[in-house]
């Protein structure tokens, strides 16, 4: 708010109850004194809602001395049909020494009268509702802002040029618009409504438009680019470019509903002054003999003629609520912000991020022996016996909580018997927010896998390399001894529930280990087991510096086999749910016609109808049941693929000998969280986080850093593109390529990615010795494994929260 | 001699006004009544009264009586929520006034404020010595809304030019109206709150009846010629009466019906005189320094053309530049 108020100079108030609004005020020598000579004289036009007036005005000394007197005589007049809304003149078409008029319909036509002759109308495309219109001279052109918020240019010429389409009706002129289409010179969207457009061209310079929008003042070239824009901070109410004290730039006059006026060069705020009222209306002019006079009206009718004062007003009215101060209201008010305040800080924010631990512990121990009696639903799998284990969750809290939800999860196919638990009026949560913590726990491997008869062949075989000569695979896998003769044994079969067979062989002379199998995606399960425990064997023997590799290619053609798989049933359920719905569509359709047949007080024949529904019915079904199936199918697929892609990132962990940070990335990239749907599957997912990864922690240049972000993810016609990116990932890990997501220069644009919002487990394998005999509690943000006691533990997870 | 006091409540601002002048004079009748209403300018911190007649806004100080304030109601208002933004104008001297209610999210705000100073304004004709103004339509009076016509006179001289105006005059309860009746638009409305003396005179047309308007609005002297005598003679009179009966109860236009008196008028007004009874008279400080609209000054300097801005301004101050104080203020 400026210190500075305008001067009153000359004011008064007009009207009786009436309203004024732009378009209410003109300033010129309007009864051309001291020039007025022929036809150039100035003449008063006035537009009332549907009449146009021309009047000539003229002064007369007053033969007495209360001053002079005016007369107002009419030239002529125009009856619209149209309900006017605003006008602008000037010389249409370069045409010399007169003025026409063109008035700007309510319902968007422009009518142009040329004096006492209407000359056409018509009307403004896509017109909706009427903006503010001005002429160029400069371009004979009619400039507007329409109701798509864009300022519009059109050509005089070819206003008068478009004809109407039909000229029959055209009986009553001015009754009629234009058919033909007009054509738009140029278009500029502002992307707001505007005020007032002024049209100004000063000291010959170029001319230039003005616009004055809700929140915007720009200024055009006469083509529409725009040469400056200003955002205002307030709501502007109405603006005069009013002259260039400087070569090249324009002085502009711009009201507020603040009751300010604005004084601005181009875009450089240079005074600003404090109005008695809000102008609706702003002009400048020379009364008096005094250049320079602001004039302006509101819309109640107030006209000032104003100056700019140049004292400053420091005083500043004191807030009400600072004098009257109760004192005992704000000590409590003081502190109340401030326990609040304290408790924020205690909580550290309102996520809180540490857990006073000792508020809920989370156990659970696993069962050494399997159920006597299964539990499980299916008892048999093939030939096998379903086996089922308990696992006991133990919650301790000290302070009373409500609510408290347990859920277990399992990954498929293992299944739990029930994996929601509520617990009502146990949980007290002060900050209403609710509190997660998680315990990660291991199933023994026995549950889905047996000892079996090892074999010498398979189609699928991964070696691991260590550093540290071979352990008996008796003490890793002691419970699976078949052959107990030999404790030397280097060959060891394993029997999965629904027969599948892995075979873990030891070399006697190196230090590696080969498992094989029929199928690649079992290979994950007992590959991962026996380097947890070979880890676990060396952690208990002291030995510090054990590690594994892997040397051999990555097994890439037959993971994209997998993938091919999953992808090949996506899309066959895909079909098959489009042709369900079509014979769904077809049946409806017969239960109409045949529902009208029965209505039909005429009964017709059925014309096999009947048979056609009966017939179509069975498809229906028939689809369904392979829609199912396929679901089934695809589930199975799935897990497989998982399986599959943790033998994978496994792999290539061990190959590149990537930190557990960059093993989690990995993770997150390539198993996202969701489930695998219909319309948002594996396949884009972790397409979209490879080519994520690819173009900023492993671009090879900054060029591809460019982030072109496809916001919607669909099924992608087919899986080449992700198995590109599956090698080239592959590729520029083996070049020394690392994953990293922070924030650093290698890669500037981090994103959420779609299942990369898991937290990264850190480091389980160090903090894992810390709890070894107790199976123990876990805050959430770290995820620890828990240990049951025995060795025979398997890396099948269960989580509960 | 004149019949009514000069009218001087809507036309003055006035400070620390004796317990005559706060008094309603006839035909103001007070409208409004506003309590804890804090003068923030020039007693900041004092609980007061704001009350608001068809005329002008009265405040006072509940705690010292003898502060208030009484303004015409001539200038631009601009309301707030709560707080009262009064601009006024006396004698080329600009006063700025701003008063708060106390109570934080009052209802009672300063609507009515404003709504009669809107009907103030647009009643000037009231009020106002109007010369050539839009006074007839079609040879007919345009009535204001309390207006009865009494009289129609016809041909009535005016005597302002060397020949002499034949016209018509309109006698009202509220005013004489004469106009030329070649030409409506030379006219003259004369409220009877503005005559100052009606008189027979002699003049080189011969007898005639003369109009002395009051100081405030120019001190016109209106000359008409009324034929024959016994015709003027009884015109002077009917105005003469009429003017008397104006004064008694003068009728200043300015209607406004508070939709809910909170309280008894009168018992207000009452109650406010008696607080008001020692007035120490030689105690006239300048109490209208505190609310100088700026710079506390009593007058604004001429305008000058400001080549800088292409703007007029008020003449700097020596040693002032326009950058130098745009630059210092933002």
């Amino acid at each position: 708010m400026s210190l500075f108020k305008a001067r009153d100079w000359w004011s008064t108030i007009l009207g009786d109850k009436e309203e004024f609004d732009q378009g209410c005020l003109c300033l010129a020598n309007v009864d051309n004194s001291g020039n007025g000579q022929g036809t150039e004289m100035l003449h008063l036009a006035v537009l009332h809602s549907r009449k146009l007036c021309v009047y000539s005005v003229s002064g007369t000394l007053g033969n007495v001395e209360h001053g002079n007197q005016y007369q107002m005589k009419l030239m002529y007049e125009h009856n619209l049909q149209r309900t006017a809304c605003n006008m602008t003149y000037g010389s249409f078409g370069g045409i010399k020494g007169r003025d026409l008029i063109c008035i700007q319909s309510m319902d968007g036509m422009l009518m142009v009268f040329e004096q006492e002759s209407y000359a056409f109308g018509r009307f403004l495309p896509g017109f909706l509702l009427p903006g503010p219109l001005a002429y160029s001279s400069r371009t004979d052109s009619f400039i507007t802002v329409s109701s798509c918020r864009q300022v519009e240019s059109y050509k005089y010429q070819v206003l008068a040029f478009a004809t109407d389409a039909d000229k029959r009706q055209e009986t009553e002129q001015q009754k009629l618009g234009s058919g033909k289409r007009l054509v738009v010179d140029w278009t500029l969207n502002i992307g707001e409504q505007a005020f007032d457009i002024c049209i100004v061209s000063f000291n010959q310079s170029a001319s230039s438009v003005f616009v004055l929008g809700e929140r915007n003042f720009f200024c055009l070239k006469d083509n529409g680019q725009i040469r400056f824009m200003k955002k205002l901070d307030w709501s502007p109410s109405c603006f005069l470019p009013y002259c260039s004290v400087s070569e090249g730039t324009i002085n502009t006059l711009i009201a507020n509903h603040n009751n300010m006026l604005h004084i601005y060069q181009d875009v450089t705020l240079k005074w600003a002054t404090q109005l008695p009222h809000i102008p609706v209306a702003v002009r400048v002019g020379c009364l008096h003999d005094l250049k320079g006079v602001i004039v302006t009206l509101s819309d109640d009718g107030h006209l000032q003629c104003s100056y700019l004062g140049t004292d400053p007003s420091l005083f500043q009215a004191p807030n009400v609520e600072s004098r009257e101060l109760n004192y005992d209201e704000l000590d409590v008010e003081m502190k109340e912000l401030q326990k609040i305040i304290k408790d924020v800080n205690k909580s550290q924010g309102v996520w809180p991020m540490t857990e006073r631990e000792d508020d809920l512990n989370v156990s659970v121990v696993v069962s050494p022996n399997f159920d006597s009696v299964s539990q499980a639903t299916d008892v048999e799998v093939g030939n096998d016996l379903v086996p089922s284990v308990t696992v006991k969750v133990t919650l301790q809290n000290r302070v009373i909580l409500q609510k408290a939800k347990l859920s277990v999860y399992v990954q498929p196919p293992l299944e739990l018997t029930c994996d929601q638990f509520t617990f009502e009026f146990m949980n007290r949560n002060p900050d209403g927010i609710p509190r997660v913590i998680q315990c990660k726990f291991r199933l023994p491997l026995k549950l889905i896998c047996l000892p079996g008869q090892p074999s010498k062949t398979a189609s699928h075989k991964i070696t691991i390399d260590t550093n540290k000569s071979p352990v008996s695979l008796l003490s890793l896998f002691p419970g699976f001894a078949s052959q107990s003769d030999d404790d030397q044994v280097n060959v060891m079969g394993f029997h999965f529930l629904g027969g599948a067979r892995v075979t873990l062989l030891a070399s006697k002379t190196s230090q590696r280990y080969r498992i094989q199998s029929e199928q690649f995606e079992d290979l994950w399960l007992i590959t991962n087991e026996l380097i947890l425990r070979l880890q676990e064997y060396f952690e208990k023997q002291g030995v510090k510096d054990f590690a594994c590799s892997f040397s051999g290619s990555m097994p890439l053609q037959e993971y994209f086999e997998l993938i091919d798989h999953h992808f090949e049933l996506r899309i066959n359920g895909e079909k098959l749910e489009e042709l369900l719905s079509e014979r769904a569509v077809q049946f409806r359709a017969i239960q109409r016609r045949l529902l009208a047949r029965f209505k039909d007080k005429t009964p017709a024949p059925l014309q096999h109808l009947d048979t056609l529904l009966d017939g179509t019915y069975k498809q229906v079904i028939a689809l369904a049941d392979a829609v199912e199936e396929n679901q089934g199918n695809l589930f199975q697929s799935f897990t497989r693929l998982k399986s599959a892609t943790h033998l994978v990132i496994l792999l290539i962990g061990l190959w590149q000998k990537l930190s557990a940070d960059q093993v989690a990335i990995l993770e997150a990239a390539f198993l996202p969280l969701q489930e695998d749907t219909q319309e948002l599957g594996w396949e884009e997912t972790v397409d979209a986080a490879i080519s994520h990864l690819l173009k900023t922690c492993l671009s090879k240049s900054s060029k591809e850093q460019a982030l072109n972000l496809n916001s919607q993810l669909n099924i992608p016609k087919d899986t080449s593109q992700l198995k590109k990116h599956i090698t080239l990932l592959c590729d520029r890990l083996a070049k020394g390529g690392r994953l990293c997501l922070s924030t650093d220069a290698a890669a500037p644009q981090t994103m959420v990615m779609p299942g990369g919002c898991t937290t990264i487990p850190e480091s389980d394998l160090e903090e894992r010795s810390v709890e070894q005999d107790s199976t123990e509690l876990f805050t959430n943000h770290r995820h620890l494994t828990a240990e049951t006691p025995r060795p025979e533990v398997s890396p099948l997870q269960g989580v509960s929260e | 001699m004149s019949v009514l006091d000069a009218l001087w409540e809507d036309r003055d601002v006035r400070f620390d006004l004796s317990s005559q002048q706060m008094k309603t004079r006839p035909g103001e009748v007070l409208i409004d009544c506003l309590d804890s209403i804090e003068d923030t300018k020039g007693n900041n911190g004092d609980r007061g009264r704001l009350l608001v007649t068809n005329l002008r806004i009265l405040w006072h100080s509940l705690a010292l009586s003898r502060v208030n304030i009484s303004l015409k109601k001539k200038n631009p208002l601009s309301g707030q929520t709560e707080a009262l933004y009064i601009l006024t104008k006396c004698n080329s001297t600009r006063f700025e006034f701003i008063f708060t209610n106390l109570v934080p999210g009052s209802p009672r705000l300063f609507t009515s404020v404003m709504a009669v100073h809107r009907a103030y304004e647009t009643s000037k004709m009231y009020r106002d010595f109007k010369l050539r103004s839009a006074l007839i339509q079609n040879k007919q009076l345009r009535l204001l809304p309390q207006e009865h016509v009494y009289d129609k006179i016809n041909g009535v001289w005016n005597l302002s030019s060397d020949q002499g105006n034949l016209g018509t005059f309109f006698i009202t309860n509220v005013r004489i109206v004469w106009h030329a009746n070649m030409n409506d638009s030379f006219n003259v409305s004369i409220p009877y709150l503005q005559i100052r003396s009606i008189k027979i005179r002699d003049s080189k047309f011969g007898l005639a009846l003369v109009i002395e308007s009051s100081q405030q609005s120019g001190g016109y002297v209106l000359g008409f010629k009324i034929d024959p005598v016994e015709k003027l003679q009884e015109s002077v009179k009917e105005i003469n009466s009429l003017h008397k009966v104006y004064s008694a109860s003068p009728i200043f236009g300015v209607d406004y019906e508070m939709e809910e008196k909170p309280q008894p008028l009168e018992a207000l007004t009452v109650e406010q005189i008696q607080d008001d009874v020692e007035i120490d008279s030689d105690d006239h400080t300048d109490a209208f320094v505190a609310y100088f609209a700026d710079g506390n000054k009593q007058q604004d300097r001429e305008p000058v053309f400001s080549e800088e801005l292409g703007l007029a301004i008020e003449k700097l101050k020596d040693g002032f530049t326009l950058q130098g104080l745009w630059e210092v203020m933002s």
